[in-house]
C-alpha cells in the first residue's frame, strides 16, 4: 500500500514532463534541421566562390606564363592580338547549370629606357552584384 | 531492509537502463559513422568537382596556346570532334628561325576519342619544315582524323571524362587581310557516388602566324 502511494505522484509528474520534453525536443530538432540546411546552402555558395576565384587565378597564371614565354619583341603583338580574352565556364551539378564569365585583359608598360616591360594580367568576373578581379604582374627584361 | 529494497529494485531498473543506454549508444555510434561516411563522400565529390574544373581549364589552355600560334588559313575544323593544324614549334617545343619568318615544323591533331571519353593530342613532324604550310586536308597524304588514328603516333591524353569537343571557324576578311576566329567548346562530365558533375568551357581563339 505504501508503495502504491509513492507511485501516483511519479506518474503525474512524468506525463507533464514528457509533454514539455516533446515540445522542447521538437523545437530543438527543427532548429538543428534549419541550421544544417543553412550550413549546406552556405557551403555550396562558398564552394562556388572558391571555384570562381580558383578559376580566375588559374587563368591569370596561365596567361602570364604564355606571355612571359614570348620574346621581348613579340610581346606587344601577342598582347594586341590575343586580348581581351573571354572564357565562359558552365558548371553543373546533377543537371543544374551555373555559368561564369571571365574576361582576361593585359596591360603592357614600357620603361622609359625601353629595356623593361611590365606585364599586368587582370582576370575579372561577376560574383553576385560585385565584379571581382585577380591581377598578376611581372617584369620582362630585354634579352633577345 | 535497506539492502533488500535495493536488490529488488536494482535488476529491473538496470535492465531498462541497459536497453536504453545500448539503444542510445547504438544511435550515437551509427550517427557518428554516418557523419564520417557523409564527410568522406562530400570530400570525394568536392575533389571531383575541383579536379574537373582544373582539367577543363588546363586542356583549354593547351588548345588556346597551340591554335593561336598556328596559321589562320590552315586550321582544319571540318571533322567533328577534332582540330588539325600546323605548328611553328619543333618537336622539342621551340620556335625556330625567328628572323626569317616562322618555320612550321609539325602537324598537330587534337581529337575526341568518344569510346574512352578522352581528348587526345598527336603530332607528326613535317618532312620539310616550311614557312608556308598547306592546309592539313591538302597535304599528301591527307592529314585527317582517320590518318592520325591509324598512324601509330603516340597519343597524349590531354583530358579525361570528355563528352563534347566542338570547334567552329569563322573567316574574316578586313583591312588587315584574312584572319579567322576559332570558337572552341569543351565539355566534361564525371559521376561520383550517384552525383553528376559537369563543366563546359568556351572561348574564341585567333591564330596569328
Amino acid at each position: 500500500m505504501g508503495s502504491r502511494g509513492s507511485v501516483e505522484p511519479v506518474r503525474k509528474s512524468t506525463r507533464a514532463t514528457l509533454l514539455l520534453e516533446v515540445l522542447f525536443a521538437a523545437i530543438v530538432f527543427s532548429f538543428v534541421v534549419t541550421s544544417v540546411a543553412a550550413t549546406a546552402i552556405y557551403h555550396e555558395r562558398s564552394l562556388r566562390t572558391y571555384e570562381d576565384r580558383a578559376s580566375a587565378t588559374f587563368l591569370a597564371q596561365q596567361e602570364m606564363e604564355n606571355l612571359t614565354a614570348e620574346t621581348f619583341a613579340r610581346l606587344p603583338v601577342a598582347v594586341s592580338t590575343n586580348y581581351p580574352l573571354d572564357v565562359t565556364v558552365r558548371r553543373s551539378v546533377d543537371g543544374q547549370v551555373v555559368g561564369s564569365e571571365y574576361r582576361c585583359e593585359v596591360r603592357l608598360d614600357d620603361s622609359p629606357d625601353g629595356t623593361l616591360r611590365t606585364i599586368q594580367v587582370t582576370v575579372s568576373y561577376e560574383q553576385g552584384d560585385e565584379t571581382k578581379q585577380v591581377s598578376l604582374e611581372s617584369d620582362v627584361f630585354w634579352s633577345r | 531492509m535497506f539492502s533488500g529494497r535495493v536488490r529488488t529494485c536494482s535488476p529491473g531498473v538496470t535492465l531498462i537502463e541497459a536497453i536504453i543506454a545500448s539503444t542510445i549508444s547504438l544511435f550515437i555510434l551509427s550517427s557518428m559513422a554516418y557523419v564520417f561516411w557523409a564527410r568522406q563522400l562530400h570530400t570525394e565529390r568536392i575533389q571531383a568537382r575541383i579536379d574537373l574544373n582544373q582539367v577543363a581549364l588546363t586542356a583549354l589552355g593547351h588548345l588556346k596556346r597551340e591554335i593561336s600560334e598556328s596559321n589562320p588559313v590552315c586550321v582544319d575544323v571540318d571533322q567533328p570532334g577534332s582540330v588539325i593544324f600546323p605548328s611553328p614549334r619543333d618537336l622539342s617545343g621551340d620556335f625556330a628561325n625567328l628572323s626569317g619568318g616562322l618555320l612550321f615544323h609539325k602537324v598537330v591533331c587534337y581529337r575526341l576519342d568518344s569510346t574512352e571519353r578522352m581528348l587526345l593530342r598527336q603530332e607528326e613532324a613535317l618532312s620539310v619544315p616550311t614557312v608556308d604550310p598547306a592546309e592539313p586536308s591538302a597535304m599528301t597524304p591527307q592529314r585527317s582524323v582517320s590518318y592520325f588514328e591509324s598512324s601509330g603516333l603516340p597519343a597524349r591524353v590531354i583530358a579525361r571524362d570528355v563528352d563534347s569537343f566542338q570547334i567552329t571557324r569563322q573567316e574574316l576578311t578586313g583591312d588587315q587581310g584574312f584572319s579567322s576566329r576559332i570558337h572552341l567548346t569543351l565539355g566534361l562530365t564525371r559521376n561520383v557516388r550517384r552525383r553528376s558533375f559537369g563543366i563546359e568551357v568556351e572561348t574564341t581563339i585567333i591564330p596569328q602566324n
